[in-house]
């Protein structure tokens, strides 16, 4: 499903991040990424997502066997990809109903299909804002604006079951949560979670994936992933640290 | 004929280097710093008072244009200056009559003289109002070439769910330059709605320069919109005097999308305890306008509350200037006042200066100035492109968005919606 190869990226002031990193996702599996600060984590989920900060230099990033390097990130999630962000961003005065109204009818769009209808939008919305408990009024609020830190995280996780996405990268969405949020929000991943949808999770805490099972770890340094294995890997990091690598 | 040409105010008219001179400020003048109106106003620009007169014929065409479509209920119609009582429609409690007052050529307000009819407090009603009209003879040309100002009086009667409409059309018989007068008298425990707009019939560029005076009784409401809309070809000085006495409200809301030259002077007094003032500006221009908007709330006394709040987005090749100013008197302690100014810049061509200004004499009192200048905020673009919105519908979004606030300050649904499709085309 993803395909990453060599791939070396500069920000935009040429200052190299990733440096010949290689991943591959299959179809329904769940990919853990974990790694010390500065790593190259959050980029990574930026630039499969098509975020214009950042330069490819070199490597291969397909995704669906398609080449998505030169893709717009709006092209990028109609395919079905989707980045739930480390600090999801407030956009004052759009309302989180709205906003996803017009995510969901503009990616109908992209694909040449035709737009939902109010009311199977509204019956989608109440399904999955009462998988996540999450309040309608909720809803009608601006886009993160005065969101708790676990609101913002939820509204990701809602976004993302209303967008129905393929390949789904969860940037430290659990960084900041209580249990009970975690449980939550692992359970909406677990919702989505089939034989056809993929998952990378990038996180610092072996927690999560007590409640969402990884089928492979890998370990991010300084630009490559120097280490790979399975769920193991995660509690043996909890245990001893960078270091025991 | 509806008016006529017999009692025009003196005034020499055959000089035109008198008129750009005399009246027209400069830039160096600190009120017009980044408008220069002389740039709008042609040199071979004739100036003369209108007639208010209009044949028939040409008032159907006005009716029947496709242009403007004249409301059927509740509208108060001028054109060239002059009330058409058989277009307009005016609702129980809405009075309209002349102000004959033919020795005002020295004086540039009449709300003295009309105020002193009703309250005592004539002194008062200039102050905050004084400097601004010295250094802006705009008003005193205004007064000079306005052949017939009315007064529009709102008592008890008047019901609030008649929104009034007031048209200000012009076929710019009188050539470039073209003014209107009103002054609008709210009697106490009135509550009032009204929408302005200027209209252009005529073919050809104008400038349109309308003075609104209004007086707020006590416990008066006024709420008031202005919808700048008309076309690239016009251009509108727009200027209210507002005064407001004991627990007065009064809400402006100003809508500025098309025009080739828009300049808001709203100035409002508050001059007695417990008065509420806000003033809110939204515009969303896109070609190459020129805004200007220039605000002064004078908090005379004590325990009042005043609220600015200016959004603005600047595209193409369009410039801006934003100036708020606070007053607040030695004695008008527990004063209230906000402001805030946001503009977003949508184009590299485009410009704004933006001139916040406190002037405080009182020392407890709460007042706050915020002004920032800013593009699209790359984050928020990715944020919204990543869940699959196109770059151009995500940068609609966000300038959705950055207006909303206020516009939501209106209070009439109707009027919203209306607004909301002028900003938005949804």
């Amino acid at each position: 499903m993803l395909k990453i190869k060599n791939l070396k990226v500069n920000t935009e002031t040429e200052i190299s991040i990733l440096k010949g990193l290689n991943l591959d996702v299959n179809e329904g599996e769940v990919h853990a990424i974990m790694g010390p600060n500065g790593s190259g984590k959050s980029t990574l989920a930026s630039v499969i997502s098509g975020d214009p900060k950042y330069v490819i230099k070199d490597g291969v990033l397909e995704f669906l066997g398609e080449d998505v390097s030169e893709m717009d990130p709006e092209e990028r999630a109609a395919i079905g990809l989707f980045l739930s962000f480390q600090y999801p961003v407030e956009i004052p005065g759009i309302s989180l109903n709205n906003f996803i109204k017009t995510a969901l009818n503009q990616k109908q769009k992209s694909l040449g299909l035709e737009p939902f209808s109010a009311k199977e939008i509204l019956t989608r919305i109440k399904e999955n804002a009462n998988a996540l408990k999450i309040n309608l009024d909720f809803i009608k609020r601006s886009v993160n604006v005065g969101f708790s830190g676990g609101e913002k995280k939820r509204a990701e996780i809602f976004q993302m079951l209303m967008l129905n996405p393929k390949l789904s990268i969860l940037d430290e969405t659990d960084s900041g949560l209580d249990i009970d949020a975690l449980k939550i929000v692992a359970s909406g991943v677990n919702k989505l979670r089939s034989k056809n949808n993929s998952f990378i999770i990038i996180t610092h805490y072996q927690r999560l994936l007590d409640y969402i099972k990884p089928d492979f770890v890998h370990v991010l340094s300084d630009g490559k992933i120097i280490k790979s294995g399975g769920p193991e890997i995660a509690k043996m990091l909890e245990e001893k640290g960078y270091d025991w690598i | 004929m509806i008016g006529s040409k017999k009692n025009q105010p003196q005034f020499n008219f055959d000089k035109k280097s008198n008129f750009i001179s005399d009246f027209l400020p400069s830039i160096k003048n600190e009120d017009w710093k980044y408008t220069n109106l002389k740039k709008f106003i042609p040199e071979n620009t004739e100036v003369q008072p209108l007639t208010g007169y209009i044949e028939q014929e040409n008032l159907d065409k006005i009716i029947h244009s496709n242009k403007f479509k004249i409301p059927e209920k509740n509208c108060i119609f001028f054109l060239n200056g002059s009330l058409q009582e058989t277009i307009s429609d005016i609702p129980q409690g809405v009075l309209i009559k002349k102000i004959n007052d033919k020795t005002n050529n020295n004086r540039t307000l009449y709300m003295n003289k009309v105020a002193s009819e009703f309250s005592a407090d004539e002194k008062n009603s200039y102050t905050g109002f004084s400097s601004f009209l010295e250094k802006n003879k705009i008003i005193e040309l205004n007064t000079l070439l306005t052949s017939s100002p009315y007064i529009i009086h709102f008592d008890r009667t008047f019901d609030s769910k008649n929104n009034i409409k007031i048209i200000h059309g012009f076929t710019n018989e009188g050539g470039w330059f073209n003014q209107d007068r009103c002054l609008y008298f709210i009697e106490s425990g009135c509550e009032v709605y009204i929408q302005q707009e200027v209209v252009n019939f005529g073919k050809h560029d104008s400038v349109f320069n309308i003075v609104s005076e209004i007086i707020c009784k006590e416990e008066a409401n006024l709420n008031m919109y202005m919808g700048q809309n008309d076309s690239t070809n016009s251009s509108i000085i727009n200027t209210i005097f507002c005064t407001q006495e004991k627990n007065s409200e009064s809400n402006f809301n100003i809508f500025s999308v098309n025009g080739k030259l828009i300049r808001n002077n709203v100035l409002v007094n508050l001059m007695n305890e417990n008065c509420n003032s806000s003033v809110y500006g939204t515009s969303l221009l896109e070609n190459k306008e020129h805004l200007d908007n220039f605000i002064v709330i004078s908090h005379l006394v004590e325990n009042c509350k005043s609220n600015q709040l200016f959004k603005s987005v600047y595209g193409g090749e369009t410039t801006g200037s934003f100036c708020g100013k606070i007053y607040v008197e030695k004695n008008a302690q527990q004063t209230e006042a906000l402001q805030q100014n946001n503009n977003l810049m949508i184009s590299k061509k485009a410009s704004v200066n933006a001139k916040p200004q406190l002037e405080i004499f009182a020392d407890d009192v709460v007042c706050s100035h915020g002004c920032t200048i800013g593009a699209i905020d790359e984050k928020s673009l990715f944020y919204l492109r990543s869940r699959g919105v196109p770059e151009k519908e995500a940068i609609k979004l966000l300038i959705n968005g950055f207006l909303t606030d206020s516009i939501s300050m209106i209070k009439i649904e109707r009027i919203r919606d209306e607004v909301k499709k002028l900003f938005f085309k949804e």
